[in-house]
C-alpha cells in the first residue's frame, strides 16, 4: 500500500488541498484511496459529536465507508498531557488506523497544522507519527520568503531523518515567482531530494464562492440560485461598478457588491472582475424591480438580516474551509502544480518509494 | 491611485483620524459624544467606519443609541476614475427625537428606493404634513452646511478639486444649488421646471388638488415642488426638456470655489 504523510510549516498553508489533490491523483490512477488523520484539528459540530473537517471533505468525496470517529479519532480536548495519556492516545491512532488502512491501494494520513514542535500543543508532533507509520512525507509550505522555505525544508528533512520527499511552496506572490524559482528549484534539484513544486497565489483559490458568503452572513437568496458557485475576490459598496440596469441600485444604500469571477469562466482566470453577487443589508426587503432586474442578470441577490457594518464585519472574519463542492479549487490547485506532468511525477516516486 | 482607496489601505487609526474630519463636529457636542474616542457617556462607541481595503469607498454612521433603527448620521463617499475628484454617494441626516415617516418602505416593508419603485402614500401625506420633503423619514438637523464644509476641508488637504453628487430629489438639487454646487447635466431641466411653475404656465395650473401632493401654491415652495414632482407632475406634461419625468441632475462643486447657480430665485424653502 502506498502511503504519504501530508504536513505543513504553519497554518493556512493549503495543507487540506494539498491533501485532497494528492488524493485524487492517486484515485485519478485507479487506486483505491483511503484517508486518515490521527487529530481532529478543524473541528466541527455535528449532532453533538465533534468531527473534523478534512476528514469530512475526504469521505465525501472519496466515499469512504468509515466512520468519521476512526478516519479521525482524536479530539483535541480529550487530550491530557502526561505520558500514559498519550500511550493511550497512541494505541487508539493505530487500531484506528489499521482499520483505514485495510483494503486500501493508498493511504493519505494528514498531520496537524504545524509540524514545529509546540511544548504546549495538544497533539502529538508530527515527527512522531511519520516514524510511526513509516511514510514518506509531502511538505506544504505557506511561501514567505526563499530562504525561510529552504530552512524550513532542510530543518524539517534533517529532522524526519530525510523523509520529507515532497515540497509544495503555496501562494508565492507573482511577481516574486521568478525569483523563488530561480533559488529554490536549482538548489533541491543540485540536492537531489525533495522534489520541490512552487505554485502561485492564486485569485480562484483565494476566492470565496457566493453561497460561503451567503451561509457567513445568514443570507436569504432571492434570485440567482443557480449562480452561487460564483467567486468573490472582492467586495465594494460603490455604486461605481453598477453598470446598465444595475444603475439603480444607485437609490440603495444599504448594498454590498460581491465582485469576482463568473462560475462558468473559471477556465479564464485573466479576465477582470465582474458584479457577482448583490447583497442587501439591514434585512430590508428590496422592492420587486430590484429583484426582476437581478433575475434578469442572472446575479445573485441576497438579503441578510445584519447591517452593513456586521455583514463586512463577519465576512472578513471568516475563515471558511473547503469542502467537497470546491471541486473548481482542486481543479485549479492540480492545474497549478503543473497539471498531467506533475501527476505522473508524484504517482512515479510514490510508486518507487512503495518498492522499498 | 484614487484617495479613498488609498486611505483604506491604510491602518485603522490613521483611516478613521482622516475619515473623522468628515463627521460635523456639532454632532459630537449635540450628542455627547466624545469627538476623539467616539463614546458616549455609557462608554459605548456611537460612530462606525466601513472602510475595507481594496474598496473605493467609505462609509461612516453615527447613531445616538446602538440599539437605534435609524442613524443621526450617514455619509458614503467613493473615488471617481479621476482622482481629483470625490463623489459624495448619501447623505442621510436625521434628527433622532422626531417623528419616524415609513416611506422608506411600502405597505409590505418592501424597499420603496426613495419612490422609484413604490410608495408608501398614507406615510407621505404624513410626513408632507409633518413639514417633510420627499425622501425624509423624518426631520433633519440642519448639518448640510457644515457637513458640506467639512467634505471640502477633507478634499482640500488631499489636494482634491471637486465634489460630484447626484441631486436625487428637486428639493437636494436647489439646496445643493444654494451651497455653491452648479450642474454636469440638468441645468436645462431644472430652469424649465422653474419656467412651467411660473403662474399660468402648465406645472402651476395642475398643482390643482387632484393629489394631496399637487396643493395649490406649491408651486413658490421648494419642498411643494419637490412633493408634486415626486408625484409625477412631470410626466404629465409634454415638454422636450422633461420629458420621461424627473431625472436626478448631476451636480458638481469646485473646492473653494462657489458658483452662483439659481434655478428658482427668490424661493422659499
Amino acid at each position: 500500500m502506498k502511503k504519504i504523510f501530508i504536513s505543513s510549516t504553519g497554518v493556512r498553508s493549503g495543507q487540506s488541498l494539498a491533501a485532497w489533490c494528492i488524493g485524487e491523483m492517486l484515485h485519478s490512477q485507479g487506486l483505491r484511496v483511503g484517508f486518515f488523520k490521527p487529530f481532529v484539528t478543524r473541528p466541527v459540530s455535528d449532532n453533538g459529536q465533534i468531527i473534523d473537517k478534512d476528514a469530512l471533505l475526504m469521505k465525501e468525496y472519496f466515499n469512504l465507508p468509515e466512520d468519521l470517529s476512526l478516519l479521525c479519532p482524536v479530539v483535541p480536548e480529550e487530550v491530557p498531557g502526561d505520558e500514559v495519556a498519550r500511550e493511550e492516545q497512541l494505541m487508539q491512532i493505530e487500531e484506528c488506523y489499521e482499520k483505514v488502512q485495510k483494503d486500501k491501494d493508498a493511504l493519505i494520513i494528514m498531520g496537524s497544522e504545524k509540524i514545529f514542535y509546540e511544548p504546549d500543543s495538544p497533539y502529538l508532533p508530527d515527527g512522531v507519527l511519520v516514524n510511526k507509520f513509516n511514510a514518506p512525507v509531502l511538505l506544504v509550505d505557506k511561501f514567505q520568503n526563499e530562504n525561510m522555505s529552504m530552512y524550513s525544508v532542510l530543518a524539517i528533512d534533517s529532522f524526519l531523518k530525510d523523509k520529507v520527499k515532497f515540497v509544495f511552496v503555496n501562494q508565492i506572490p507573482l511577481e516574486l515567482i521568478d525569483t523563488a524559482y530561480n533559488k529554490l528549484v536549482p538548489f533541491f534539484q543540485k540536492r537531489g531530494t525533495p522534489t520541490i513544486f512552487l505554485i502561485p497565489q492564486d485569485r480562484i483559490l483565494t476566492s470565496l464562492t457566493v453561497r460561503n458568503i451567503v451561509d457567513i452572513i445568514h443570507g436569504e437568496v432571492l434570485t440567482g440560485e443557480n449562480r452561487l458557485e460564483n467567486l468573490v475576490e472582492s467586495t465594494s459598496i460603490s455604486s461605481s461598478h453598477l453598470k446598465g440596469s444595475l444603475h439603480l441600485f444607485r437609490r440603495i444604500y444599504n448594498k454590498i457588491i460581491l465582485l469576482g469571477l463568473e462560475a462558468d469562466t473559471l477556465n479564464t482566470p485573466l479576465i477582470s472582475s465582474k458584479v457577482t453577487g448583490i447583497l442587501l443589508t439591514g434585512g430590508r426587503r428590496p422592492a420587486p424591480i430590484i429583484v426582476n432586474i437581478c433575475g434578469d442578470l442572472g446575479i445573485p441577490l441576497a438579503v441578510t438580516p445584519f447591517d452593513t457594518f456586521v455583514t463586512m464585519e463577519k465576512i472578513q472574519k471568516q475563515q471558511t474551509h473547503i469542502t467537497y463542492k470546491d471541486v473548481y479549487k482542486l481543479k485549479r490547485f492540480v492545474q497549478l502544480l503543473g497539471g498531467d506532468e506533475a501527476i505522473q511525477k508524484i504517482v512515479f516516486q510514490l510508486d518507487e518509494l512503495d518498492k522499498f | 491611485m484614487s484617495w479613498i482607496f488609498k486611505i483604506n489601505h491604510l491602518s485603522a487609526v490613521e483611516k478613521e483620524g482622516l475619515y473623522r474630519i468628515l463627521i460635523p463636529p456639532s454632532i459630537f457636542h449635540r450628542f455627547h459624544i466624545h469627538p476623539i474616542l467616539f463614546l458616549n457617556e455609557k462608554r459605548e462607541r456611537l460612530v462606525r467606519f466601513y472602510c475595507p481595503p481594496k474598496d473605493n469607498a467609505t462609509l461612516i454612521e453615527v447613531k445616538q443609541d446602538l440599539a437605534d433603527q435609524d442613524s443621526i448620521f450617514f455619509v458614503q463617499v467613493s473615488d471617481t476614475k479621476d482622482r481629483t475628484q470625490i463623489r459624495l454617494d448619501f447623505i442621510i441626516v436625521n434628527d433622532p427625537h422626531s417623528e419616524r415617516f415609513n416611506t422608506d418602505v411600502d405597505t409590505l416593508g418592501k424597499d420603496t428606493l426613495f419612490g422609484r419603485a413604490n410608495r408608501n402614500i398614507p406615510e407621505e401625506i404624513r410626513a408632507m404634513q409633518a413639514g417633510l420633503a420627499p425622501g425624509q423619514i423624518k426631520h433633519g438637523l440642519r448639518f448640510t452646511g457644515e457637513f458640506l464644509q467639512c467634505l471640502e476641508h477633507f478634499c482640500r488637504i488631499l489636494g482634491i478639486k471637486s465634489i460630484l453628487l447626484d441631486g436625487l430629489f428637486y428639493h437636494n438639487s436647489i439646496i445643493y444649488e444654494r451651497y455653491g454646487f452648479s450642474y454636469f447635466e440638468g441645468f436645462k431641466m431644472m430652469r424649465r421646471i422653474n419656467e412651467l411653475f411660473q403662474p399660468g404656465s402648465i406645472l402651476c395650473e395642475k398643482l390643482d388638488g387632484s393629489t394631496p401632493f399637487r396643493q395649490i401654491g406649491f408651486h413658490k415652495t421648494i419642498r411643494g415642488r419637490s412633493w408634486a414632482i415626486h408625484d409625477g407632475i412631470l410626466r404629465d406634461v409634454d415638454d422636450e426638456l422633461i420629458e420621461g419625468g424627473w431625472s436626478s441632475p448631476q451636480m458638481y462643486k469646485m473646492v473653494d470655489k462657489t458658483r452662483q447657480i439659481c434655478s428658482f430665485p427668490d424661493a422659499s424653502y
